[in-house]
């Protein structure tokens, strides 16, 4: 059997009254509904067709509802003053909260039922608002888990990050001896703690292999307040020069190497040749803060039992930060007051290495976050744009819906419903579908925010966790209410100006009222300027990775495969040891099948790291006020160039006959070339390290090369110089190999011919230099991609609010343009009105919309690779491109207008 | 002299009437009047409903609802003491103005 009563309560338009009276009148007419339905089937009719006859018998539901409202005073209209009154009794009664809250659930249900009415309606406002909610709750919950979460260590916000900043560098990594003197002379932290990282092998378990290293001073636990899952962490002791050889695993390490065996405490490990004891291993939610170019750290060991070579040398920067903690009470600002003194006294005890020098004092998680910022407020913005289109092509939704509610609306007010009331439920009607858009909108965010990790989460220490979580679901909530109040507003007001008389008579129509007309013009200006901004936004910055990708690295990546070997001092303390590993090395590499050329290098072009070096140029003046002039440096072999294609201008290659014993020499770039001997042969020219008075051999320059990109393609980078491999025999560098096809086909051959040297020797880092050109513009791609993605839906709901607002005003002068055409305009005359009508909101929404992209570019300029923040194509294109959506957009409707019978319009529409 | 209220008069006439038999409800009202005027008069319920709210107002007729077992409750009507005052009052204005009207026609033949 059929509920009758839900049939009536569905479609008569009473409100949402329970008293008796409109309780009995629904049950009434669900008895009528009943009696025919019954008396169809009698005759013979099936359900549907019963169904129908019933329905036919009812009649007109609203003007049902009408007639009540008209007819029924002393019932109905009591019923609904009863209603009223009832509600505001029972808000004194129980001191006003509570009756908010029934009213608000019965509002609330009252909206759902009603948007249940219209799934068309439902569905396309709730997927626009779940669209734009969800964009916003997706960057929001990156935003959150990076830049708003703090670290994940007791009282983070007392952690600092420190390093130098020298006469000629901002930004310089720390030398130990100054570290040291840090720690002792400050007097505004808790402790200090040196750290860096590197690599280092573990051989004996297996085949050899590299692990990732942090070496830590023994106060960086307990500076970071970790404790570990195991035993201990390291003792003062253990970080000394000759101190024990101890290591502590990360938790990862001890799961995959010991099978998270416990009984690892105590247990030997051979890194670089040397006996270590494990003696304790960190929990898995312990992350260290920076990661530097390491992909996962394995092993944490003593730091001072590294610093052999440091420990003397306050010129030299061997890639160390320091991480401190603020003593109770102590600001950031006297921090930094405390090390700027300290810095003063050692200016003034070792003037020659000193001079200059002060220290950057930085929260670790500005410090940790300060790349991410910029670009995630560029995020933030763009959906925030997304977000407000999005609104405003529902909130036209809403007052389509509004004006094509009038009836209903009038005679709600006829039941004695006053302008408030109803407001109010309008009102709860907008907020209830776009909590609901945010409910979606956060289920939409869980997936997009996984797709975004999958994107570029690599680029996210995994300190930053990032998801949902209580404050974005809140967040979302919050953004959800307030548009849905701001957007939901207008709509809502707009019922008060109804003409309530009017709506009540027979065949009243909906009619555009001036107002309304405005507020759509407001919504469409609105709308196609902030899709201008955001298309500006994502042209600027495709065109920007367009550039990085065009942008030549200088060498030729192509089929070039790479390896890191990394040989332990221990059992290469000689440089006859290492020579000999060298020269076996290459020979053998550049003996396997399919091997063009092989070269070593101690920096990769593009790759993370680099090694910057000071000089002095022979003949130039002497450097001034400790400001020093540094160039890009990195020690090659023979070879290098033809391996990296990097075209030789001038001059020779080194060879193998450039050893410990032959002249020092050098091979430049351009870029230096260009700067000290502009209208001279750099041949011949000499240059050393270090300043003018430095002790350092003069270096003759033998050769001449095109400037590489050293640091990613995006940084500007130094002058380089190179060196021969010979000469600089260092323990760590990178073999480059150059194959005729397929580069990571060589991978197995070249670790069998290090094998094959040393069998206790891995190589590490495999990746070919196509990978690492790539990941130098992953960072343009993500935002390209992200930027492009918002701007594509912007577009698309721009289009789509046009043709609504579009379709809607020209449905409403059909009686109009009816008129025209009967009295003589040609399709072509009403079609351009029509058009230009709408052009015009359109023109002046591009004009808003390019003052605001021309502020957003601004924004944007320091992320932008080779474009112009006022980019003069993307700044055409833009508009031009959206103006020709709207154009369509508006199109289709006029079309559709100046087709309509002119009689048929005007007796339709009268 | 015959206002315009006469259709509407007119089915309250009609209602009365039959509620001066018995206590009906809305589907039967309807459904006697459609029988009765062979099939002639027919009121949809929107039309025939907000009358008898109507003439509830004026007091000729009062609503109740009656159970019966294995049954929907049902609204019967019946006509109050002011009702069957007025179902004679109307009965008189429509006997003369049927009078009337007959009256005019004749004239016209004539």
């Amino acid at each position: 059997m059929r509920d009758w009563k839900r049939y009536v309560r569905e479609r008569l338009p009473l409100p949402e009254a329970k008293g008796a009276s409109d309780e009995s009148v629904v049950e009434e007419f669900a008895g009528e509904l009943e009696d025919l339905y019954l008396e169809a089937l009698e005759r013979g009719a099936s359900e549907d067709e019963a169904e129908a006859y019933a329905l036919e018998g009812m009649g007109d539901w609203d003007a049902l509802a009408e007639e009540i409202a008209r007819g029924g005073e002393v019932r109905m209209v009591s019923g609904g003053e009863r209603w009223l009154e009832r509600t505001e009794v029972r808000g004194w009664a129980r001191g006003g909260g509570w009756a908010w809250l029934a009213d608000l659930e019965r509002d609330t249900r009252f909206s759902l039922r009603a948007l249940r009415k219209s799934p068309g309606f439902t569905l396309v406002a709730l997927l626009t608002l779940a669209l734009g909610i969800g964009s916003v709750t997706t960057i929001f919950s990156l935003i959150n888990g990076v830049l708003l979460r703090p670290l994940p260590y007791a009282d983070s916000g007392e952690l600092v990050y420190m390093w130098e900043k020298l006469a000629s560098f901002e930004h310089a990594m720390v030398t130990y001896p100054n570290f040291l003197d840090w720690r002792e002379r400050n007097r505004a932290f808790e402790d200090l703690a040196a750290f860096n990282d590197g690599s280092i092998n573990l051989t004996g378990v297996g085949e050899p292999v590299e692990l990732d290293v942090v070496r830590v001073s023994a106060s960086m636990f307990p500076i970071l307040r970790a404790q570990p899952l195991l035993g201990r962490t390291f003792l003062p002791e253990e970080d000394k020069l000759a101190g024990e050889r101890v290591v502590v695993l990360a938790y990862g390490f001890w799961r995959e190497r010991f099978g998270g065996d416990p009984g690892v405490l105590g247990r030997g490990l051979t890194l670089d040749g040397n006996p270590y004891t494990v003696i304790g291993v960190m929990p898995r939610e312990f992350e260290f803060p920076v990661r530097g170019d390491l992909e996962r750290i394995d092993v944490f060991v003593a730091i001072e039992r590294f610093a052999e070579n440091w420990i003397d040398n306050r010129g030299s920067h061997p890639g160390i930060a320091v991480i401190g903690r603020l003593a109770p009470g102590v600001t950031l600002e006297q921090a930094s007051g405390d090390m700027e003194r300290v810095a003063l006294e050692l200016e003034a005890e070792y003037p020659e290495t000193n001079e200059g020098s002060r220290v950057h004092v930085a929260s670790l998680h500005e410090r940790m976050t300060r790349t991410f910022r910029q670009p995630m407020m560029l995020l933030l913005l763009a959906v925030g744009l997304l977000l407000i289109i999005a609104c405003t092509n529902v909130a036209n939704l809403v007052l389509a819906r509004v004006t094509g509610r009038q009836r209903e609306i009038a005679i709600r007010t006829g039941l004695g419903a006053n302008g408030p009331r109803i407001v109010r439920l309008l009102l709860t009607e907008s907020l209830t579908l776009w909590v609901l858009g945010g409910l979606l909108g956060i289920a939409f965010a869980h997936g997009a925010t996984r797709a975004l990790l999958a994107l570029r989460g690599d680029r996210l220490a995994p300190v930053f966790q990032v998801g949902i979580d209580s404050r974005v679901v809140a967040v979302t909530l919050a953004v959800a209410l307030l548009t849905g109040l701001l957007f939901g507003l207008a709509p809502a007001l707009r019922s008060l100006r109804l003409d309530l008389v009017e709506h009540l008579k027979e065949g009243a129509r909906s009619s555009g009222g001036l107002g309304r007309n405005r507020l759509r013009s407001a919504l469409v200006v609105a709308e196609v300027s902030l899709a201008v901004a955001l298309l500006v936004a994502a042209g600027l910055t495709v065109r920007s990775f367009g550039e990085m990708m065009r942008a030549s690295p200088g060498f030729d990546p192509e089929n070039v495969l790479s390896v890191e070997i990394n040989l332990p001092s221990a059992r290469y303390s000689e440089a006859s040891q290492r020579a000999a590993f060298y020269y076996e090395l290459l020979d053998r590499v550049r003996a396997i099948p399919g091997v063009r050329s092989a070269a070593t290098s101690y920096v990769l072009p593009v790759a993370p790291g680099g090694w910057q070096n000071s000089f002095h140029v022979e003949g130039e003046p002497p450097e001034e006020g400790g400001v020093l002039t540094f160039a890009e440096v990195s020690s090659v072999s023979a070879d290098y160039f033809a391996t990296m294609g990097i075209p030789l201008l001038r001059g020779r290659e080194f060879r193998r006959s450039d050893g410990v014993e032959a002249p020092r020499v050098v091979i430049v770039d351009e870029m230096l070339a260009e700067r000290y001997w502009p209208n001279d042969d750099p041949i011949g020219k000499r240059l050393k390290f270090g300043d003018y008075s430095s002790e350092s051999p003069w270096r003759e320059v033998v050769g001449l090369v095109t400037h590489v990109k050293v640091n990613g393609v995006v940084e500007e980078a130094l002058p380089q110089f190179y060196m021969p491999h010979w000469q600089d025999n260092d323990l760590a560098y990178f073999l480059a190999v150059k194959s005729a096809g397929d580069p990571t086909r060589l991978i197995e051959p070249v670790r069998q011919a290090v094998l094959a040297i040393d069998p206790a020797q891995p190589i590490a880092e495999v990746n070919t230099m196509t990978a690492y050109v790539r990941a130098s513009t992953a960072d343009g791609r993500f935002m390209a991609i992200l930027l492009g993605t918002f701007a594509a839906a912007a577009l698309l709901l721009a289009a789509v609010g046009i043709y609504g607002v579009m379709a809607q005003a020209t449905a409403e002068r059909g009686h109009e343009i009816g008129v025209r055409i009967a009295l003589g305009a040609t399709a072509g005359e009403v079609l351009g009105m029509v058009v230009r009508q709408g052009m015009g909101r359109v023109v002046l929404g591009v004009v808003l919309g390019l003052a605001l992209a021309v502020a957003i570019g601004r924004l944007m300029a320091g992320s932008l690779f080779g474009v112009s923040a006022l980019d003069p194509a993307t700044f055409l294109a833009a508009p031009l491109f959206l103006s020709l959506v709207a154009l369509a957009a508006s199109l289709i409707p006029a079309r559709r207008a100046v087709r309509v019978d002119p009689v048929r319009a005007l007796y339709l529409i009268t | 002299m015959f206002s315009s209220q006469l259709k509407k008069g007119s089915v309250e006439l009609l209602i009365l009437s039959i509620l001066a038999e018995q206590p009906r409800h809305g589907y039967q009202i309807g459904k006697l009047i459609e029988r009765r005027s062979g099939g002639r008069l027919r009121f949809r319920v929107s039309s025939l409903y907000p009358i008898l709210v109507r003439m509830q107002r004026k007091g000729w007729v009062q609503g109740r609802w009656v159970e019966r077992p294995g049954q929907r409750r049902r609204r019967y009507y019946h006509l109050t003491a002011k009702g069957e005052e007025a179902l004679g009052a109307e009965q008189r204005t429509w006997l003369e103005f049927a009078a009337a009207v007959n009256q005019v026609i004749g004239l016209s033949h004539a």
